[in-house]
């Protein structure tokens, strides 16, 4: 479940692959010339017909002024953001009092200050403060709750030198060709609460602590980073649209025992029982030599982000019986809730270390950028369809194709690839397999297919937009359209809506209870 | 020898090395005086882009340039508006019949992405400028010949004309270049089909230390309407080694 959770958080962050090479409106502010009147292309004979019957409005001044003389002084650049999004499921599924309910409406806030300050060539600082506040209601406002977040973002020092250049501090740092969906691109943990279809990518990626130095060497860029204090995804196990336990394991986990006004402060330690030790954190080396193909190599040594969760034997019964749509053993639940008050140790979490070694590589195509990821894992952890974990080898392998040039369509394809060697006859990869591959030892295949896309029109004051995910053996897909009137320089308002199309134990009909509508705004500072 | 014999030869050697000034140095040098691709200097700039209907866009960056390995590299930085403030862009001259390579670095992603060679005689982030237009003048210097020189603006100036290559957004480049200064006065750019394209020129110098630059001038594309004028708001000496002029340091902000 938790890998799958994490191909989907990366479907986001693909999506949004190429949005940003798109500026947005420019600021208007006048500085024009008087009266150039160019004439139409089709009575363009020579470039002087262009003046006829009028003198240059600006004529250049031969006399040579002087520049002022430089003062030095640092540069300072604040930036932001706020924004919001309010939204409204099409369906009420669960009804009122339900265990585990859905939400049916939802306002979410985010806020990011920062200030980026120059001092000279060789030294910058950023720091950034962050901000969100969440509230939510089920059917007919039960179980209305939310809270409000503060954290630091992007915190670093900058020291720049013709050796090397080091950074240290709260930082993100990118790995692997294709972004999000390179299984080297792991240092980072991920906001999994985030919206997969309609939140912001970057918003989704959390900084963490790291030294990182990189540079180059004989024509080889390197780099190398060290983040020492193990920080895990962030995420919700239940009672959100996006939980890891969605709304169908209900009857399971009795969840209106607890009260809504600590419901979300359980969720960041629910699953947990042990962390990595100070210092014991993540390592990453990097290797790449940019032409007109570049291609690179790297080793990441990581403590994975989601806990590796090994539940109690009745609880695993439970749940998969649950799964298979079998009727609630109603003596085993209690039984189960007993244990639990009886402060019985029903799960352990833990977070194991792993290497992912990766190749990639990146060209020119055309009017897009190919990029490549190859990766292997010799462990990795999914869960099995009694909820039980399963270390494996894997590899990974993505090739992205996106927008390299400045037409306005923005546009990005990728496909996304796992192969799980060594799957037991009687084992089943839940969500990435279908209950019918279990009859035979194996090698696991995930195919996964996501595409973004976004026309502008009518002078760019507004755009059509489109993220979505196929996924092709068990057929689930998802989908995010979305209209934003972009009329005012840094402001944003949209209307979207979020799809999510499968049967019930596939990659995104898990989640086929939030299909919601939404309207949203942003404003950049 | 007196003095007035002395400044005689003096000026008189001046003249016949001037009289030598090949096509492809006079290119070289001129290329070195355009605000977009400044030597050794650290400029900021501010871009006013001017639409047909009237309407008006600010962008505001700061740009240099160094040749690394005998090509020359051009770095722009952008600081406003907020929609691209934080991108930058590092131009480096491709070989003979090459474009030029063009990598951008997208804060958002913390990646650096590549511009496809067939696009870069599009315009260079929503400008009447094309990423074309950074580390050259749209031409191959040894491509260019010497024309006769005339007067731009009461200025003498060198005469050139050559023609875009595969990757080239033009079909052929005229150039007037002042012959004191070397900056470039006037460029004329036509299309593929010889039609009128866009039009450069210089509308205000401005000596720095030793050097004479183009403080103000603009970029107008003949066949849309638009025009984007580039004005250099502040002019430093640069101490940016070779290491600041690559794809791994585009990050640097």
């Amino acid at each position: 479940m938790s890998v799958t959770r994490g191909l989907v958080a990366a479907v986001v962050a693909l999506a949004g692959l190429t949005r940003a090479q798109q500026p947005d409106p420019l600021d208007g502010g006048a500085r024009g010339l008087e009266a150039f009147e160019p004439a139409p292309a089709s009575t363009i004979d020579s470039f002087e017909s262009a003046d006829a019957g009028s003198a240059p409005a600006v004529v250049p001044a031969p006399v040579v002024e002087a520049f002022a003389p430089p003062v030095f002084q640092p540069s300072v650049r604040v930036y932001g953001f706020v924004g919001g999004a309010s939204s409204v499921d099409t369906r009420f599924d669960s009804p009122r009092g339900a265990p585990m309910g859905e939400n049916v409406a939802e306002l979410r806030v985010r806020t990011l200050v920062g200030v980026d300050v120059k001092l000279g060539d060789h030294l910058r600082l950023v720091v950034e403060g962050r901000a969100q506040a969440r509230l939510a209601t089920q059917r007919d406002f039960d179980r209305f709750k939310g809270f409000f977040e503060p954290t630091l973002g992007d915190a670093y020092l900058d020291v720049y030198t013709s050796a090397v250049d080091l950074r240290v501090g709260n930082q993100r740092l990118a790995l692997g060709a294709n972004v999000g969906l390179s299984a080297a691109d792991a240092l980072n943990p991920r906001d999994l609460r985030e919206s997969l279809l309609s939140g912001e990518p970057d918003d989704a990626i959390l900084p963490v602590f790291a030294i990182r130095a990189q540079g180059v060497w004989k024509g080889f860029s390197w780099l190398a980073a060290y983040a020492p204090f193990f920080t895990p995804d962030t995420y919700t196990v239940f009672g959100q649209d996006e939980a890891l336990l969605q709304p169908g394991l209900g009857p399971v986990f009795d969840t209106t025992r607890i009260d809504p006004s600590i419901e979300d402060h359980l969720q960041s330690v629910i699953l947990e029982t042990k962390r990595p030790l100070p210092f014991a954190g993540d390592l990453a080396l990097r290797l790449r030599r940019e032409g007109r193909v570049a291609v690179g190599a790297s080793w990441v040594w990581q403590n994975q982000k989601l806990p590796r969760v090994t539940i109690d034997g009745e609880l695993s019964r439970l749940l998969s019986a649950q799964a298979q749509g079998k009727p609630n053993d109603a003596a085993a639940a209690v039984s189960l809730l007993n244990r639990f008050q009886a402060n019985e140790t029903l799960a352990t979490g833990v977070y194991p270390r792993t290497h992912v070694f990766s190749a990639e590589a990146s060209a020119l195509l055309g009017p897009g950028q190919v990029d490549a990821d190859l990766s292997y894992s010799p462990r990795t952890t999914y869960v099995d369809a009694n909820f039980n974990p399963l270390d494996k080898a894997t590899v990974t392998w993505v090739l992205g194709y996106s927008v390299a040039n400045d037409s306005p369509v923005t546009w990005s394809v990728s496909y996304l690839g796992l192969a799980v060697p060594d799957v037991g006859a009687q084992q089943q990869l839940i969500l990435l397999e279908p209950a019918t591959a279990v009859g035979g030892a194996r090698t696991a295949f995930f195919h996964l297919f996501s595409g973004f896309v976004a026309v502008p029109f009518a002078d760019k004051k507004f755009e059509l937009s489109l993220r979505a995910a196929f996924e092709p053996v068990q057929r689930s897909f998802a989908a995010g359209p979305r209209f934003t009137w972009q009329g005012v320089g840094g402001l944003k308002v949209y209307a979207a809506a979020e799809f999510w199309v499968g049967q019930a134990w596939t990659p995104f009909g898990y989640f086929s209870r939030n299909d919601k509508v939404l309207v949203g705004v942003r404003y950049e500072l | 020898m007196s003095f007035r014999a002395t400044l005689t030869l003096a000026l008189l050697t001046a003249t016949l090395a001037r009289a030598d000034e090949s096509a492809a140095d006079i290119s070289k040098k001129s290329r070195e005086r355009g605000a977009l691709n400044l030597v050794g200097l650290v400029a900021e700039l501010k871009l006013t882009t001017t639409g047909s209907d009237g309407k008006a866009k600010d962008q505001v960056l700061t740009t240099t340039s160094k040749t690394v390995g005998g090509r020359s590299h051009a770095l722009a930085r952008f600081s406003a508006p907020v929609g691209v403030a934080g991108v930058a862009v590092l131009t480096v001259e491709g070989d003979k019949g090459q474009g030029d390579d063009v990598s951008l670095y997208l804060p958002k992603l913390k990646r650096v992405r590549k511009v496809a060679k067939s696009d870069r005689g599009k315009a260079f982030m929503d400008t009447d400028f094309a990423y074309a237009d950074i580390a050259s003048n749209g031409t191959r210097d040894d491509d260019l010949k010497k024309l006769a020189d005339e007067k731009v603006e009461g200025r003498d100036c060198y005469v050139l004309e050559g023609t875009g290559d595969e990757s080239s957004p033009y079909g052929t480049v005229r150039l007037s270049v002042d012959k004191q200064t070397f900056v470039p006065m006037k460029v004329e750019y036509a299309d593929k089909s010889g039609k009128p394209f866009k039009r450069y020129r210089t509308l205000k110098l401005k000596s720095f230390k030793d050097r004479v630059l183009a403080a103000e001038s603009v970029m107008e594309n003949l066949q849309s309407g638009s025009k984007t004028q580039m004005s250099v708001l502040k002019l430093e000496d640069s101490t940016l080694g070779d290491d600041a002029f690559t794809e791994q340091a585009l990050e640097r902000g």
